[in-house]
């Protein structure tokens, strides 16, 4: 399994592949490859969507995106 | 004269009447076209937190029923008996364990099971046995196949044997419910029916996340038509066939196949199931699904809920701290041939050789499947463990940055029962030698059932579970 941390000002449901999965801010384990990534609640943020490819990563080495 | 004449068109007439009408009725149980796409609703797997039910999220457990005929089915009812005897204690409430199982994956003679407590509920300790498990269904089906009146449907190339055991089942085992009611019942466990493609060889699920890729409805799916190709049994039944009509005008791929898709570098497994997705939108080319026993592709039924696992439900479910304990019960009829053929010099014969090829992929794959889940399981905990061992090391340290903390902790439990657990050999060795049949005599039925309460009596993980669901009261609070 691979790690992700998605970075926010606040606390957010995250959104992978069209599925709320984990917070925003907290390592979210999810199975490699390529994912589309974006947040629950109000889109006061940017990008509205990031597509990522996650591979090679450890939960305490994750893939970091952010969201501004 | 004239009156034999007469007599003799006359009875030409009806028989050629006859001929027609059953000639009319000799054409498979096609699946039905998909209206419009709507993704959130259809008999799929309910995502953990978005279902108001008695059943906690919390607490969330999965059985997977192998295939195995009747044995395996009563095994598989054995089990259920066992988890409504017992009751727990979860987040203050006292309750059986059977209600809180969330889905149930079913195979071939595990499909039966399944299929009758997804439909009927605690029903079916009142009238499971007699309706199924006792019955003679092999010969039931032979007397069907004897009928003169079923002869002229079965001249018909889209009305095979497969059709007179769905109607069977129909009849007299599943009432002529089809997933529609499945999604009425409103409750869990969701069930998960497998077959397995005959073109590409991968499992088919009878979800309608599946059938959303066919274009088609499962909602007027007769839940027996799935119970059949679950256990269509190569040679001795025949494929059952679904059409695979374009997508209505609104269809969209789903992200995790088109993600899937771009993920040969990520993660090898979640491509190729995308592939394997993706391939049932080449409606040209593949214009008809054929499907037979589930056993073929994956016989402990494991394989669905592993997926849901890796990225499905239950992974959602774990990274948004709704399933704190998961547990994961597989029932395993599998037997044990007695190894005949390394007693005799002779090589075996064509049958002995075209049984074994098919049974040891099988019986390999299996017990792969069941590894490869306690393995998965055994790694989150330990990516948990490790995980908090390191804050509580820089913690120590006064560090003034901690490792952020994981979606979601769980305690994962993985309890396999097969025959070869049983505490006595003598009656390991009788489990392990019956037949895979739709047919056994009543004792043999009487000790499967045994065998999934005394299974349980003596798993280790099993009765851990139980000790921490009844923890021991306080003295001020014991009954």
């Amino acid at each position: 399994m691979e790690y992700l941390l998605v970075k926010f000002r606040e606390n957010r449901s995250v959104i992978i592949d069209d599925h709320e999965q984990g917070k925003t801010n907290e390592v979210i384990e999810l199975v490699g490859g390529q994912h589309s990534v974006t947040l629950g609640g109000k889109v006061d943020y940017l990008p509205t969507e990031q597509t990522v490819v996650i591979n090679t990563t450890s939960v305490v080495s994750p893939h970091e995106i952010q969201f501004t | 004269m004239k009156y034999n004449s007469l007599n003799s068109s006359m009875k030409r007439l009806g028989l050629l009447t006859l001929c027609l009408t059953l000639e009319a009725c000799s054409s498979y149980i096609l699946n039905q076209p998909l209206p419009s796409y709507a993704p959130e609703s259809g008999y799929r797997f309910p995502e953990p937190g978005q279902t108001k039910s008695a059943n906690s999220d919390s607490l969330f457990i999965c059985l997977a029923f192998s295939g195995g005929g009747t044995r395996a089915a009563a095994f598989s009812y054995g089990v259920l008996e066992k988890l409504r005897n017992t009751q727990i204690t979860w987040k203050g409430k006292k309750i059986k364990l059977l209600d809180e199982v969330d889905c149930i994956s079913g195979i071939s003679g595990g499909s039966f099971t399944a299929a009758y407590y997804g439909l009927f509920g605690d029903r079916i300790f009142e009238d499971f046995r007699p309706r199924f498990l006792d019955r003679d269904i092999q010969s039931e089906l032979f007397y069907q196949l004897l009928n003169p009146l079923n002869w002229p449907r079965l001249a018909s190339p889209k009305f095979n044997r497969i059709d007179l055991a769905t109607e069977l089942y129909d009849d007299t085992v599943f009432d002529h419910k089809t997933f529609d009611n499945l999604i009425h019942r409103k409750n869990r466990p969701y069930i998960i029916l497998h077959a397995t493609n005959l073109s590409s060889g991968e499992r088919f699920e009878f979800t309608q996340d599946e059938f959303d890729l066919l274009g088609s409805d499962l909602t007027t799916f007769p839940v027996a038509r799935a119970v059949t190709a679950s256990s269509a049994f190569p040679f001795l039944l025949s494929p059952v066939t679904l059409k695979n009509y374009p997508e209505p005008q609104n269809f969209k791929i789903p992200k995790d196949i088109t993600n899937g898709l771009s993920s040969y570098r990520g993660d090898r497994r979640f491509w190729h199931w995308a592939v394997r997705q993706n391939d049932y939108l080449n409606k040209d080319a593949k214009p008809y699904v054929h499907l037979m026993d589930g056993g073929l592709s994956d016989n402990i039924g494991l394989r669905a809920l592993e997926n849901a696992f890796r990225w499905g439900p239950i992974r959602r479910g774990i990274s948004n701290n709704l399933i704190e304990k998961l547990v994961i019960i597989v029932v395993n009829a599998k037997t044990d041939d007695q190894d005949a053929i390394s007693r005799d010099a002779v090589p075996p014969g064509l049958s002995d050789v075209a049984y074994k090829t098919t049974t040891i992929a099988l019986d390999n794959y299996s017990f792969e499947s069941i590894e490869t889940m306690r393995d998965l399981t055994n790694q989150r905990k330990q990516v948990q463990d490790t995980l908090a061992v390191c804050n509580s090391r820089l913690n120590l340290c006064h560090a003034q940055n901690l490792f952020p903390n994981l979606s979601g902790n769980i305690d994962p439990v993985i309890i396999n029962l097969n025959f070869e657990l049983m505490p006595d050999p003598q009656r390991a060795k009788y489990l392990l030698s019956l037949p895979t049949s739709f047919s056994l005599p009543e004792n043999a039925i009487d000790q499967l059932i045994d065998a999934g309460t005394e299974l349980l009596d003596h798993s280790p993980e099993f009765q851990s579970l139980i000790q921490e669901l009844n923890p021991p009261c306080k003295a001020e609070t014991c009954p």
